[in-house]
């Protein structure tokens, strides 16, 4: 599809400016002129036609010189079928139409299905109808549709991702890895190793000490054991003279010991402990024969004090009745006290008793009360009583109130009734027009509305067809007439006698001049003649073309006539039709066969009336009824309700005849109700209970009075008994009290004439005891002194010491004996030892001590020195034999370097799927991009001269676009100069247009080739001629170079020129290069 | 494994070799970003294995009561200088003197005749060959030789003469036996010391070859005469994995072998494999994981295991596993989980992460997305020598560090293919989105 036709009615300056078919017919278009000439608006006014005036964010290009907003595009299919698109200002966007080749219609839809193909305002602008400005406005490919074009889908990834991902990749190289760094962790890693390898070096060289070592130690082993001989040697010589100096002392006591022991009286053998046991008899014997004295002296004592204590006997036989009344004595007090209140009480119950028989009236007494039932078996019966009068008197009642509440209601309801029956007889209807149900009517007048409408149409439809008839007739005659004018002979017929007779004319006055003029004007002659013929041969042929074109014109003239005279034919038909049917729905719904429009709206609103009160006096009837049904239901529940009202009557009065028979059988009053009989019964319980407390208090009282006397007689026959006088009621509480004091008295003294006797007695025995235990102790006395030989206690104490005496001796002897032994040690010492005693003096020997002494303390000490030498030696060779360092470091080393292998292979890893990913990037970017920059590609190379070869888009990028050179070097379009970076655009865009195959637009370019330097220019013209093969162009320009190197460079193009929104030329062959 | 009873022509000898005494563990980690750190009763019970695997040899020789033991080179690490092995060694060579077992020593490339030697002075009952030419002692009980030893030490560390060629049977030996650290027919991952073929070996007439340098326990000759290598008796990095031990020889009269192995190593070394398919949350797979390494450690009899996870298959959980930081946490997990004392420890090394994600990474490759284009350079990475050549130079960086440099060595060919299905599998975590 191509642009054919444009027609601009008034658009900006644009005024009646209409590009005919003629002009447009060239695969390339160039509309030239000066600024201000109306290219721009040109191209605006194409974009308001296809996608409507306003569209959001545009402007109204409102007419400024005249004429109505708007004008047409003709577009020509591959069939050369014209499709005409028209829009006029009405709404935001105006209205469109189509015109389909045949005369069919289309609007809005059809345009952006069928001729747009869907692509949008944003995509025109980016691929179809561009300037300068919008070529080079990258961004906008990026939108969208136009991105995945460009920047394809082909990398299988989501935006961002590779981006991210590389930087992930160099961050993980980064943080595992710097050459000059010491954080990452091979970095350490390497440090530590360093360290771990620097520790084993050192205690590497550490076990070439090992002999010399061993050596040194086994040496100052050697000195050591020498000195420990001297010193053991030193040591025994100062044990040695230690013993003496220590038994010295032991000696010496020894040898007294033995001369003492030599010269004391010899006692064999005495009692052990003699001389305190014998002590000891005696001291006994002398303390019994003083407690002996005592003892009588306590005894004689006792016997004075029994003889001097009196007491009364009597008194003590009668202690248990004295007792009795002591504790009587308190009930006593509490009778005399309570007798004048129960005399009291007795007079009060008996006045109570009165006053409750005198309240039944006269004759009662007790006989009487007794006789009559208050149990509850008759308050029950009473209690029935009294529920059924309550009863029948509550139903009485009630039945009342309902008479009551009826007839007040039975008169509202009658007077509703009546309302509703009036209103009734006073609703009118309306008479209808016509004798037909309503339904048949509304739908004659549906009919008879829709019908004239439709009739209407069909009358309008009627006059535009014939109007449109006549006007094919008129081109048709118009067509014929201009066939008829259309001479096949351009050149008139007697030309071709007059030129040759002229020119005859002519070449004979030149031959008349000379030879040499005569044939120079013969040879110009035959030449003017042959000219003319052929261009009037020329023209004939142009003619021949133009007739069979008129005569096509003609013949589509005709069709269209003939198939306008059928369609008016056929509205015709339907008109009559449609008039027959408006009749007879006139006859139905006014009664006439013909109604015009205003009878028709009076007949719709009549009929609306009359259902509307048909409708009122059907609600009219319906509530009448309801109201004369609610009147006879409620007469007749009055009746019922005063049926009930006489029935409880009646029940009240047999109910009241029932109550007196039963008062007669039970002897009571007549007069009593229910609740008078109730209170009856309660006032003879309350008669006979009074009766009975006065009988309970006089009893109360003679028991009290009895029990007081019976007291005073048990107290006086004491007092008779124990030798005291008779006493009254008033004092015998007194005297209890007095002969419990005196019993109490006389039984303390009788006590403590018991006690007296009895320790009398146990003084007698004691006596006894210390009498025979004196005589043993005497016995004892003598045994101990026969068994130490002696007669005499002073004998005996003599003989004691003699023994003690010889035995400490000899215990002496043994102890130094033993001291000497031990400090002697072994047995050959012991003889070495008193030798030593005998033969030197003590002094000797301690002088001797203080100076083997110092001796073993410097020997003492080189020992200790060489052995702490030993000692580090030892712990040296042990740390170098059990030493674990070494082991550990190089443990410690073999770990670092499986760790820093480990990260290493981590770091390779990263840092080969780094550089594959670059690799794979260049590739990609290499051989799989998308169509458009295939395409692209192909622009580019000729339309800059060779200086690229190649449009692509970053892998992972959605913005970016670049160019590389034939030797593979990349700019981005940042890096490239204005001139280059618009062949860039127009590149990608021409491809884009190419992309979009089935869009039936031109490629509008509104000067776009102005950073294009001479060179590029002629490329640029060479691709876009090779691109209008495919898609029609329409170039913009106010450029005069531009429109040369067009003529230099392109075959058979179109110009128009435009100077100031007006054609200004047409010269469609002017480019012709032939 | 009761106690042979030995009739009086028969004998009993047993066959160690590399004990590498007091040389630590290779390819150990002791500390993870997590923060956590081997324990340190770990780190020293794995610093006494090597030792520990010596005196369960000593016990045996002395528990079976052999005729003699023959240590067959490596005894330790020159290099390293340990006094402490060499007295460790002493001691043990010690308590065999005091139970009347002879011991029969060769050093290898790593003890060489070369190297120090602190000044000490070994039992009577022990041989040390020398390193100039090969010598024979001969075994006696009761006065009566019952075998013949022969031997030769290394003089240096690296020994490239066939010290095969030097050896010849005594005549009238009942048993002969050679001694000789050496690496037949050029076994792979062992250096080529003393190299020899088995039939240079088998011409020699010698009833027993006692060999030491593969760490792997091999019997080469099984028709006999036998030629073997013991192993070593402590597996001392992550490959040497299963049981160690040294072997135990039964000689009958007619001088029929039997050879027994006996393991010695108080660690193990374990590699346990888990595949991540099916497996959709974190809980799930360490108690996977943690199943997999105490049924491994009830099948070692409850000994202490150093143990490293491999994690392969594909599934939902790669996409967590390629970060670092979820493995290192992973490892951590594991570790709080499984037993730690020092008698009675199951260490996890490490997780090795080799598993792929839900995704086909060749499904991927064939597309013609981004990472389409990734995959088909590591797939192109793996044959075009250019390619490896050029990824090998952004490796630069690290591998030719002055300092870093020296602990690193450049990927072989192997190792770079597995750098390059981490790189891959990078990618697809950074880049793939699923199925959108």
């Amino acid at each position: 599809m191509r642009l054919a036709e444009v027609m601009v009615d008034g658009f900006g300056i644009l005024r009646d400016l209409h590009l005919r078919r003629e002009e447009l017919d060239k695969n390339i278009t160039i509309i030239y002129g000066m600024n201000e000439a109306g290219k721009s608006t040109l191209m605006e006014f194409i974009r308001a036609m296809l996608f409507g005036f306003k569209v959001k964010g545009g402007r109204v290009w409102e007419p400024l010189r005249g004429g109505s907003l708007g004008g047409f595009l003709v577009f020509a299919d591959e069939n050369g079928e014209y499709y005409r698109v028209e829009r006029r200002m009405r709404g935001r966007r105006g209205k469109v139409a189509v015109t389909l080749p045949g005369g069919a219609a289309g609007d809005e839809a059809f345009l952006a299905d069928r001729v747009l193909r869907g692509i949008t305002p944003l995509v025109f602008r980016n691929v179809f109808g561009f300037d300068v400005e919008e070529m080079r406005r990258l961004e906008e490919l990026g939108a969208g549709e136009v991105s995945a074009h460009v920047y394809g889908a082909g990398t299988g990834l989501r935006a961002g991702r590779l981006t991210a991902g590389t930087s992930r990749l160099r961050e993980e190289l980064n943080d595992l890895f710097k050459p000059a760094g010491t954080k990452p962790a091979i970095n350490k890693l390497i440090k530590e190793l360093e360290n771990a390898e620097a520790a084993v070096r050192l205690l590497q060289k550490e076990p070439e000490q090992y002999g010399r070592l061993r050596r040194e130690a086994m040496s100052l082993r050697a000195d050591r054991e020498k000195l420990e001989s001297a010193k053991r040697d030193a040591e025994l010589r100062k044990r040695r003279l230690e013993a003496a100096v220590r038994a010295r002392e032991s000696w010496l006591r020894l040898k007294e010991a033995r001369q003492q022991l030599g010269e004391l009286l010899h006692v064999p053998s005495f009692p052990e402990s003699g001389v305190e046991r014998l002590q000891a008899l005696e001291d006994k014997a002398r303390d019994l024969v003083l407690a002996r004295a005592d003892t009588h002296q306590l005894a004689d004592d006792l016997q004075r004090r029994v003889d001097n204590t009196v007491v009364n006997e009597q008194l003590l036989e009668r202690s248990a009745e004295i007792k009795a009344l002591g504790n009587e004595r308190g009930l006593q007090l509490e009778r005399l006290r309570l007798l004048p209140e129960q005399a009291a009480e007795v007079k009060h119950a008996g006045e109570e008793y009165n006053k409750q028989i005198s309240k039944l009236g006269n004759g009662y007494d007790q006989t009487k009360l007794a006789s009559i039932d208050t149990s509850l078996p008759a308050r029950e019966t009473v209690e029935g009583y009294k529920l059924k009068f309550s009863a029948g008197e509550n139903r009485r009642e009630t039945a009342g109130r309902e008479v009551v509440r009826l007839k007040i209601s039975a008169g509202e309801k009658e007077w509703i009734f009546r309302n509703a029956a009036a209103e009734l007889a006073a609703h009118k209807i309306p008479l209808p027009p016509v004798d037909r149900p309503p339904a048949d009517r509304e739908q004659a007048l549906d009919v008879l509305e829709n019908g004239m409408r439709r009739l209407l149409q069909i009358r309008a439809g009627l006059e535009s067809s014939r109007f449109r008839l006549v006007e094919l007739e008129q081109q048709k005659r118009n067509t014929e007439s201009e066939l008829a004018i259309l001479s096949p002979r351009l050149l008139p017929p007697w030309l071709h006698f007059v030129l040759p007779a002229v020119l005859a004319v002519f070449i004979a006055a030149a031959f008349y001049g000379g030879m040499i003029s005569g044939f120079l004007t013969l040879a110009a002659g035959v030449a003017l003649w042959a000219t003319v013929m052929l261009a009037g041969r020329r023209a004939a042929a142009i003619m021949e073309a133009r007739r069979a074109r008129l005569e096509e014109i003609l013949l589509n003239i005709k069709q269209c006539v003939a198939g306008a005279a059928e369609e008016i034919e056929q509205l015709a038909r339907r008109e009559s039709e449609l008039a027959e049917e408006l009749k007879a729905a006139a006859v139905t719904a006014v009664g006439r066969p013909v109604a015009v429009e205003e009878e028709i709206i009076a007949a719709r609103r009549a009929l609306e009336e009359e259902k509307l009160a048909l409708a009122r006096a059907e609600d009219l009837r319906r509530v009448a009824a309801q109201a004369k049904n609610t009147l006879d239901a409620e007469l007749q529940r009055l009746s019922g309700v005063n049926k009930e009202l006489e029935q409880a009557d009646r029940a009240l009065a047999s109910l009241g005849a029932e109550w007196l028979d039963w008062l007669k059988e039970r002897g009571l009053p007549r007069s009593l109700t229910p609740s008078g009989a109730l209170a009856y019964f309660d006032a003879c319980e309350e008669a006979v209970k009074s009766h009975n407390a006065w009988q309970k208090s006089l009893a109360r009282e003679r028991e009290t009075r009895q029990q007081s006397e019976a007291f005073l007689a048990r107290l006086n026959n004491l007092l008779a008994n124990t030798g005291y006088d008779a006493v009254t009621m008033e004092t015998a509480c007194g005297w209890t009290i007095r002969l419990e004091e005196l019993l109490s008295e006389t039984v303390k003294q009788a006590d403590e004439r018991g006690r007296l006797q009895a320790e009398l007695v146990k003084r007698r025995e004691q006596k006894m005891r210390q009498e025979n235990a004196l005589n043993i102790l005497y016995e004892e006395i003598e045994a101990l002194l026969a068994a130490g030989g002696a007669v005499e206690p002073e004998d005996f104490r003599r003989r004691a010491y003699y023994y003690s005496e010889g035995k400490r001796l000899a215990g002496e002897i043994q102890t130094f004996e033993r001291d000497l032994k031990i400090i002697a040690g072994l047995y050959g010492e012991r003889a070495q030892l008193e030798r030593e005693l005998e033969q030197t003096e003590g002094t000797d020997n301690e002088r001797e001590l203080e100076q083997i002494a110092f001796l073993i303390g410097e020997l003492e000490d080189r020992v200790r020195e060489t052995g702490e030498q030993i000692g580090r030696l030892d712990n040296q060779i042990n740390l170098l034999e059990n030493g674990e360092e070494l082991a550990v470091r190089l443990q410690e080393k073999e770990m670092l370097i499986a760790a820093l292998q480990g990260k290493a292979r981590e770091w390779q890893a990263r840092a080969l799927c780094l550089h594959l990913l670059k690799m794979a990037k260049e590739r990609h970017e290499r051989e799989r991009q998308p169509a458009v920059l295939q395409r692209a590609s192909g622009y580019i190379g000729p339309m800059t001269g060779g200086a690229y070869a190649m449009v692509i888009a970053p892998v992972g990028r959605a913005d970016i676009l670049e160019v590389e050179t034939p030797d593979g070097g990349r700019v981005a379009v940042a890096g490239l100069s204005r001139g280059a970076a618009s062949q860039l655009y127009l590149s990608i865009r021409l491809a884009l247009a190419r992309q979009y195959g089935s869009v039936g637009l031109p490629v509008i370019l509104d000067d776009i080739l102005v950073d294009f330097d001479r060179e590029r220019l002629r490329g640029a013209v060479k691709v876009l001629g090779e691109f209008s093969r495919e898609r029609q162009v329409l170039l913009f320009t106010c450029h005069e170079h531009i429109l040369e190197t067009f003529n230099e460079g392109l075959d058979g193009f179109g110009l128009i020129r435009l100077r100031d929104g007006v054609k200004s030329g047409i010269l469609p062959h002017l480019c012709s290069r032939t | 494994m009761g106690g042979y009873a030995l009739g009086s022509g028969s004998l009993t000898f047993v066959h160690a070799a590399d004990l590498h005494l007091d040389s630590q563990f290779k390819g150990l980690e002791r500390t993870v970003a997590g923060g956590g750190e081997i324990p340190e009763n770990v780190l020293r019970r794995l610093r006494n294995s090597s030792f520990e695997a010596f005196n369960n040899i000593v016990d045996l020789c002395i528990n079976k009561k052999i005729d003699f033991l023959l240590l067959a080179g490596d005894i330790y690490d020159v290099a390293d200088k340990s006094l402490r092995a060499q007295l460790r060694f002493r001691d043990g060579l010690v308590r065999l003197a005091d139970a009347g077992i002879p011991a029969f020593v060769v050093h290898g490339n790593h003890d060489h005749c070369a190297g120090w030697r602190a000044e000490i002075k070994l039992p009577e009952t022990v041989h040390v060959f020398s390193d100039r030419e090969v010598e024979s002692r001969p075994v006696l009980r009761g006065g009566r030789e019952i075998a013949g030893v022969s031997g030769i030490s290394y003089p240096g560390r690296a020994v490239v003469e066939n010290y095969a060629g030097r050896f010849a049977r005594g005549a009238g030996v009942p048993f002969a036996v050679a001694l000789l650290h050496c690496n037949v027919g050029g076994i792979k991952g062992h250096e080529n010391y003393a190299p020899c073929g088995l039939d240079d070996l088998m011409q020699k007439g010698f009833d027993y070859w006692a060999l030491g340098h593969v760490h792997n326990r091999a019997v080469l000759n099984p028709a006999g005469p036998c030629v073997a290598y013991p192993g070593c008796p402590q597996g001392r990095h992550p490959r040497e994995t299963g049981e160690k031990g040294c072997l135990l020889v039964h000689v009958t009269e007619n001088n029929n072998i039997s050879v027994e192995f006996f393991p010695t190593a108080p660690v193990r070394w374990e590699s346990v494999a888990v595949s991540i398919e099916g497996i959709a949350d974190d809980l799930t797979l360490l108690e996977t994981i943690e199943d997999r390494l105490l049924r491994f450690r009830t099948a070692a009899g409850g000994k202490p295991i150093v143990a490293r996870v491999l994690l392969n298959g594909r599934g939902f959980l790669h996409r967590n596993l390629v970060r670092v930081s979820y493995a290192e946490n992973l490892v951590q997990e594991l570790r709080n989980r499984l037993p730690a004392e020092e008698e009675d420890f199951l260490w996890l090394d490490s997780v090795r992460v080799a598993t792929s994600a839900e995704v086909d990474k060749n499904e991927l490759s064939g597309t013609d997305t981004l990472l389409g284009d990734f995959l088909s350079l590591i797939k192109e990475a793996r044959v075009d020598r250019d390619l490896k050549t050029e990824l090998r130079k952004t490796l630069s960086a690290l591998i030719e560090h002055p300092r870093a440099g020296r602990y690193l060595t450049e990927p072989d060919d192997d190792e770079l293919g597995e750098l390059l299905e981490s790189a891959g599998d990078l990618a697809v975590d950074l880049l793939w989105d699923g199925e959108e």
